[in-house]
């Protein structure tokens, strides 16, 4: 996800909000701020949006009258899965050496 | 609101607006956007477009790859840097051409805006347009496409103003304008055979000589001219120096445009008769620049 830029930390949220299901960009916003308390800008949601479908790590459906929702894909699921492993192993380490200070 | 919100997708590149417009403006007409987010759509417009120009680089690059067997890593600083002297030109000119127009009394200050404008915008576009459009292509390519006709037609009533001002003008203005007569017509060609030499150069694995050369050509001649410039301006060197010093340069310039076109029309017709000889036919824009067969390597 490195080569996301800006666009990096909204693509995992995104991610982890389609985890939960399958969503539309509105539904994916809302899902966003409940959970991590940021809200995407439009700009940025679909920025986000359009480079993880360009990656394949997510997937558009059929759309329901004018909105279109989205679905985490297997390659999508796994990057996340890789990422958050990630993220945990960092986490467990701050929080060790905070412990240990 | 709604208008509103069109204006903003519009900001976006067609291929995405194609994809993600509709739903998008669905979104945005239910999440009601405020100003921030108006801005954060104007900022991801601005990112896709960059994205967009980005692939269509290497699109580019990928295609100029197969065509020479090998990648010219340079060749968008090399663009740039081609830009950017051609401006610095551009703008010397702009500045000696307008310095000669205020030494000439019977010239009207509408009169010399006008030409001025014309002046400076035609050469401007035909750099632009030639490196922009002709630079991915061989210079072979580039002077069988164009159409000396059209720039010639073009540059006509530019010359007719200019023959009748200069007629009332003394010989250093003449110059000045003949330098700027021949820029303006000549430009696509003198551009056309900067990308033949910058084609060249990347062949010949020497990226790294000629930008250096422009990009140092360019700032010399910016600080030589803004130097005199400035003692113009405190007083160490009159009006009439500076006049006759730019009159000096607009005619060197012009007799290097002058030598470089002539020889560019000598080469455009080698390989009109070429063609001619070798297909029976005219050369023209039927002939595609590139195969697509580039592209369809490079995707797989």
């Amino acid at each position: 996800m490195d080569d996301f830029g800006r666009f990096a930390d909204p693509a995992l949220l995104i991610l982890v909000s389609l985890a939960g299901g399958d969503k539309h960009g509105y539904a994916i916003m809302e899902d966003v701020e409940a959970f991590s308390g940021v809200r995407l800008g439009p700009g940025t949601l679909y920025g986000a949006l359009a480079r993880l479908e360009e990656r394949g790590w997510i997937e558009a459906l059929a759309s329901e009258e004018r909105r279109r929702p989205y679905r985490l894909t297997t390659t999508g699921s796994a990057a996340l899965h890789t990422q958050l492993m990630s993220w945990r192993g960092i986490s467990a380490e701050g929080l060790r050496r905070l412990g240990a200070s | 609101m709604k208008r509103l919100h069109r204006a903003l997708i519009r900001l976006y590149p067609t291929e995405w607006r194609v994809r993600y417009g509709d739903e998008f403006a669905a979104y945005l007409e239910s999440a009601q956007p405020g100003l921030l987010d108006m801005l954060d759509v104007v900022r991801g417009a601005y990112d896709e477009r960059q994205r967009t120009a980005r692939r269509e680089r290497t699109y580019a690059m990928n295609e100029r790859t197969l065509d020479s067997g090998r990648q010219p890593p340079v060749l968008d600083r090399w663009r740039w840097a081609a830009g950017a002297a051609m401006l610095v030109y551009a703008l010397i000119n702009t500045l000696l051409f307008a310095a000669a127009f205020f030494n000439t009394p019977r010239l009207g200050e509408e009169q010399f805006e006008f030409i001025l404008m014309f002046s400076s915008l035609f050469m401007l576009a035909a750099i632009a347009g030639t490196l922009r459009l002709r630079l991915q292509h061989q210079p072979e390519q580039v002077l069988r496409g164009f159409r000396l006709w059209r720039i010639s037609l073009l540059g006509l009533p530019l010359i007719i103003a200019l023959g009748w001002i200069a007629s009332s003008l003394p010989p250093l203005a003449n110059m000045s304008i003949l330098a700027n007569m021949t820029t303006v017509l000549f430009a696509p060609y003198i551009a056309s055979i900067a990308a033949w030499l910058l084609r060249l150069t990347v062949r010949n694995n020497r990226e790294r000589f000629l930008p250096f050369l422009i990009a140092f050509g360019s700032v010399t001649v910016a600080t030589f001219w803004i130097v005199i410039a400035s003692s113009f301006v405190i007083g160490m060197i009159d009006r009439n120096f500076v006049i006759q010093l730019g009159g000096l340069w607009s005619g060197a310039i012009a007799m290097l445009l002058t030598v470089g076109t002539l020889w560019a029309y000598v080469f455009a017709a080698w390989l009109f008769v070429g063609e001619r000889l070798n297909t029976g036919g005219a050369p023209g824009d039927k002939q595609q620049p590139h195969s697509s067969s580039g592209a369809v390597q490079a995707s797989q």
